[in-house]
This record gives C-alpha cells, structure tokens and sequence, in this order.
C-alpha cells in the first residue's frame, strides 16, 4: 500500500492497467538496483516495459538501475528524433522503482498503479539509501 | 484558512491537473481521439460519404479512428490489438480533424469552414485548421501547429538519455557562407572527450564544406553529420577552436548521452562586490526536477543575494518543473494561495478542461518534488525567497520556460531579461492520435496570478519606461559565442551583472540570428530540414 500522501498516483497510469503483472501481493520495501548491469539487463527491462505500457519502442539507458532504484520515461527520445517539445506538458511521466525481496531477486514496480513484475533471472543487490538530506550534489562545476 | 492548509490545497490541485493530463493522453495515444461533445449534430453518420454543411458539425467521436489506412498491430504477449482503427476513409479524418478542431482549439471561430472532401490528405486539411490572423507585431498568431507520426511519438525513452555526440550546434547562418558554431556540450560526451566547447567552429563534415557546400548531396551529409540518427554513428569533422586561427580534424561516434539540464551552478561576485548566484538550465525534463533541487540547496546555502537563471536555450517541457522553479525562487511567503498558472480553453469550455473534464482551477507554484526524478515523491523543496530575479533568454527561451517569468511577475517578483525576445508560446495543447498521427494543435493559453497571458510575441527587455506587460526591464544583449556559459565575462552574463550594480546596460548591438537546420540557396524544397520541429526548438530554438 502506498502511503496515504501518494495515493493520488493511483489515479494516474490507466494506460497499462490489466498489463504484465505478476501476481506478487505484497510491496518488496528493499530499494535495489542491478548487481551486474548489462546488456541482458536491458533489454529484460525493455521488453516488460514494451508489454506492460503497450508501446512499440522504449529506449533504456544501458546502465537503467545501475546506479540509481529510480526510472523515468519520457516521450520521444529515440535516438536522433529529440525529445518531443510540446513546451507545456501537463502530463506526469510513467515512474518505475527497482526492489528486491531480500533473496536478490529483481521485482519491477510502479507506484502510481500498484503493478509489480517480476524479472526473471535477474539479480538485484539492495541499494544503498541516499535520502534527499545526504544527496551529494553530482552538478558539473562552473 | 492556515496557510499550511492553503498549500495542501494548492499541491493537491496541481497533482490533480497533472494526473488528469496523463490521463487524457493516455487515452489519446492508444487511439480514442479527442475532442467530442457540444458540436452540433445535424450531419448523416460517418463512413457514408457525409457532406459538409459549414458551421454545422458532429462530435469528433464521430469519426474516431475511421482511418484509411488503419492500424493492425497487436501486443505480442496478449495478442491484442494496440489500436481501434476500422476501416475509413481521408473523409472521415479530415471530418475528424474538423470537429475536433471546432471542439478544442483556442481560436476555433477564427478558422475558415472549409469542405473537408477537398482536401486529399488530412495533413493537408490539417494546416488549414488553423487561424490566420497575426499578433500585433505581424507575426502569425499561431506559429505551433504540427504533426508528427504517432509510433514515433509514442516511444518511450529513460529520462535525459538520447543519441549524439553531446554537442548542441548554433546554426548562426544556415546558408552558404554558413557559420555553424558549437553552442553547449554536455560532460562526460563523445564531443567533450574531442575538446568541442563552446564557440568551436565546424568547417567540414565528412569531407563535405560546411561552409559553403550548396548540392543537395552536401547539405543531406551535412545534416547526417550533425544530427545522427542513432548510436554508433562516426562522422569526421574539421573545427576551429575559439581564439585559435588553427584548425584541426576529429572523429566522433555518436553514443548514449545523459543530459545535464542544470548546469554550471555557482556564485560570482559582482563588480560592486554583490555575491550573485548563476545557473545554466536547459531542459524542463523530468531530471531537472532533482537538478534544480541540488542547485537550489547549493545556492541557498552560499547566501546569494541575487539569481541569474540561464534560460536562452530552454524550450520548455514539464509545467510542473517551471512551478517548482518559481516556487524556489520566490518562497512560501510570497506564493502562498497566489496562482502559478490559470488554464484558459476556447470559449465553449470557461469552466471544464475538455480533455481531461476536470474543473478548471488554478496551477499553484508547487512546494514539493512530485517523483519526476529520484527525489521521492512529496520532499520539500528549497527556497532561495528572492523579490527579483535575473533571466538570460533569447528565441529559444519558450513555453515552460516562459511560465517561469510570467508566473513570478504575476505575484509581484521583479523579473529583469537580458539577451533577446522570448519565443512567444503562452500556448498548450493535449497532442491527439487519430489513425497514426499525433496533432498538435493550441488548445489553450496559461495566464498568471494577475491575469495576464498575452504575450505571443514573446517578452522583450527594455531598459526605458513602457507600460506593455510584454516588456520587462533589462537589456537587449546579443549572444555571445566567444566566451563559456556561465563565465562572467560572456556577454549577457557580464550585462546581467552591471544591470544588477547600476541599472545599465552594455551597448545595443543587433541580435544574432539563429536558424535551425541547414538549407540549399534559394531552395523551397525542404529538402534540408531534416529535424522534426521541437526539435528544432529544443537544440537551436531560434
């Protein structure tokens, strides 16, 4: 269960209600992240993406969850089209979390729907906590 | 009404609004439409060859998805079809494009009823859905009418990640003699580990002039060169360096890139000895959202007495990032209750957003993080709590980017501009498939606190007296390829900084003039354009 203060994002994702999930009943609460990034990583991330939202390209970076339990997606940045610019979005970019269930297993989540997948023979280590106090700035100096 | 109660509120209605956007465009995309309702429904169904009657139209619904050439694709797993696409025809979409323009554009009464069964595609029936009247300076009142393809559209893509070199390129004269000129680069790129920085020239690709290259088949190698089509690309190049008469030849291969939309934070010390904080921010994209959370951390914490927001290669984005922003700059004194943004429909929707069929209401300035980024949901944001601020814009600085300035004017911030006119984009719309085309079409205008939205022909800065709300003081500065972003000697940074000590400016000299793709001379064909146009708006924007 989301806590009460998130629970608006429940309204949010209609687009991939019914899709992907797999059966898991309960939260995994363990941040993670990939224990060996790779190509195969991707692409098992990918291609339950492609099916859970019902689109026919999702780009991921090749280090997706390699150092943060945090994706985003947004429209349109395929390679060499540029990111759509309606100037104005309105709208909130899908959001996934990476958790593990303490057995390294890799469940795929979304907050705003509740779904969760599971990632089959893939490995996850807990990620390390690093709350918004103790974000060490990575901005490029000036 | 507590004040902490008021920004509950507040935060409760901006999430509101935003979900509901999602909501409408997840509808859209799987190919429902928009539009619908309070159309007059007086002509014969759809698909039996309707007629036209001007003035007199069915709901869009009507003819939804009723394509010519509909689409069969299916879910590989569930087997099911990603789209409800009969069979149509170009009169249904062009019947389709007609009622759903009535419906939702901003100036729909200003369109000429044309019979849509004259048109042999919808594209072209399409640019004629639009008005034709033009804002006071002769521009066209609607310059952000477009289409593009919806599976390209629709691709997904992780935050900040693209295909490039790294390098965005200044076109600052598309024709022969062309000058291209690097503008920014991001760290840790193929055109970083190259040297490429801002102001390096590019004389030649792939053994093509740059410069003065004029076939076809130079223009098209340009253009691959410079744009890659995706990752693994290996062009050659032959630059100048700033303040280097000699040139030298490099390799990049183009790969994945991470965009840094915040950048170059830090303070500076002004000629009176002022400490004046400075950020570069280029992208509203959903990274920025901890991006601006760091800078505004770090620049609260150095005391900065006044902010200079970077702003000229902006194009916009994510609304909520321009509230949260807004939010940081002013503080919850000053934005508390007060209204971000107010949305404005067409006259046949004063108090409905048609789209999405919520109640219109304010957008307030958003005082927590709400899961753009890695930040969790509902973490505070910081505030710097400033009564003015400093803005370098030029054409690029657009939409998003715009609701920053109009927004904090609107509660009573001084603003001040340095560099060139702002894009002109108070505009929105709720992009719409219909049978594989996204369209993009005005659907309504933001306005602020105190009311005012009209600024199509973008904010100016003046350092006389004027009473145009469209004009802000500050100086008209040109920009300045010759020196880094963020480097206290580059030109509209340098005026910034004696606008902020002594209320002058440097002298007036004429804009540079940015153009967004390589062209041939003379040439109407269009062959050169090979940029979709936000894209365009987003790397050169001018």
């Amino acid at each position: 269960m989301l806590p009460k203060r998130l629970r608006w994002l429940k309204l949010a994702p209609f687009v991939i209600a019914g899709f992907g999930c797999q059966g898991i009943k309960t939260i995994p609460q363990e941040p993670a992240w990939f224990e060996t990034p790779s190509a195969h990583t991707r692409e098992v991330v990918e291609s339950t993406l492609v099916s859970a939202l019902s689109v026919a390209t999702i780009s991921l970076s090749q280090n997706v969850f390699a150092d943060s339990h945090v994706l985003v997606l947004e429209r349109g940045t395929t390679q060499g089209i540029g990111r759509p610019q309606t100037g104005r979005s309105l709208t909130v970019p899908p959001r996934f979390e990476l958790y593990t269930d303490g057995n390294g297993s890799c469940i795929l989540h979304r907050p705003a729907t509740m779904e969760q997948w599971r990632l089959n023979d893939l490995r996850c280590l807990p990620a390390p906590d690093i709350s918004a106090a103790d974000r060490i700035s990575t901005l490029s100096p000036r | 009404m507590s004040q902490y109660r008021m920004t509950v509120m507040a935060t409760n209605a901006i999430r509101s609004a935003l979900t509901a956007g999602l909501v409408a465009a997840a509808v859209a995309g799987c190919g429902g439409g928009g539009g619908g309702g309070n159309a007059n429904a007086s002509l014969p169904p759809a698909g039996n060859g309707s007629s036209w009657t001007a003035g007199q139209f069915l709901p869009a619904d009507s003819f939804a998805a009723q394509c010519e050439s509909p689409r069969t694709d299916t879910n590989p797993d569930t087997g099911q079809a990603l789209f409800s696409d009969i069979q149509g025809s170009t009169l249904d979409e062009n019947n389709w494009l007609r009622s759903w323009s009535n419906d939702l554009y901003l100036w729909y009464d200003e369109i000429v009823d044309q019979d849509p069964g004259g048109f042999a595609s919808p594209l072209a029936y399409f640019n004629e859905l639009k008005t034709t009247a033009n804002t006071v300076s002769g521009n066209p009142k609607d310059q952000f009418h477009f289409t593009w393809d919806t599976a390209q559209y629709e691709a997904l893509s992780q935050s900040g990640i693209s295909a490039g070199y790294g390098a965005d390129f200044a076109l600052l004269n598309a024709t022969p003699p062309r000058d291209i000129v690097v503008a920014l680069t991001q760290p840790n790129s193929p055109a970083s580990v190259a040297a490429l920085a801002r102001g390096t020239r590019i004389l030649s690709i792939d053994g093509v002039d740059a410069v003065n290259g004029n076939t076809q088949a130079d223009v098209a190698t340009l253009n691959a060169g410079l744009f890659p089509a995706g990752i693994n690309e290996t062009h050659t190049f032959v630059v100048e360096d700033l303040n280097s008469a000699a040139t030298r030849m490099i390799t990049m291969t183009s790969a994945e890139i991470t965009s840094t939309p915040v950048q170059n934070i830090g303070t500076i010390t002004s000629p009176q000895g002022a400490n004046v904080g400075y950020l570069l921010f280029n992208d509203h994209i959903a990274t920025a959202e901890s991006g601006l959370y760091d800078a505004m951390n770090q620049l609260a914490a150095a005391n900065i007495e006044d902010l200079i927001i970077d702003v000229r290669y902006n194009g916009g984005g994510f609304l909520a990032i321009a509230s949260q922003l807004a939010y940081m700059v002013a503080g919850g004194a000053l934005t508390s209750g007060r209204v971000f943004e107010n949305l404005e429909f067409n006259g046949k929707h004063p108090t409905t957003n048609p789209i999405t069929g919520a109640t219109l209401g304010p957008l307030p300035f958003l005082d927590v993080t709400i899961g753009l980024s890695v930040l969790a949901p509902d973490t505070a944001l910081p505030t710097l709590d400033l009564p003015r601020v400093f803005v370098i814009t030029g054409s690029g600085t657009c939409s998003a980017s715009e609701s920053i300035i109009n927004s904090l004017r609107g509660i009573g911030v001084q603003v001040i501009q340095i560099g060139d006119r702002t894009c002109g984009k108070p505009y929105g719309f709720y992009p719409a498939d219909n049978c594989g085309t996204t369209y993009f079409s005005i659907q309504f205008r933001g306005v602020n606190d105190a009311g005012f939205g009209d600024y199509a022909d973008g904010f100016t800065p003046s350092n006389g007296t004027t009473n145009n709300n469209d004009v802000l003081p500050g100086c008209v500065v040109d920009d300045d390829f010759n020196h880094a972003l963020g480097d206290p000697t580059e030109a509209r940074l340098a005026a910034a900084l004696q606008f902020r000590d002594t209320e002058t400016c440097p002298a007036v000299s004429s804009p540079a003039t940015l153009t967004q793709s390589l062209s041939l001379p003379d040439s109407d064909t269009g062959i050169a354009i090979s940029k979709p146009p936000w894209r365009s708006n987003r790397m050169l924007g001018q």
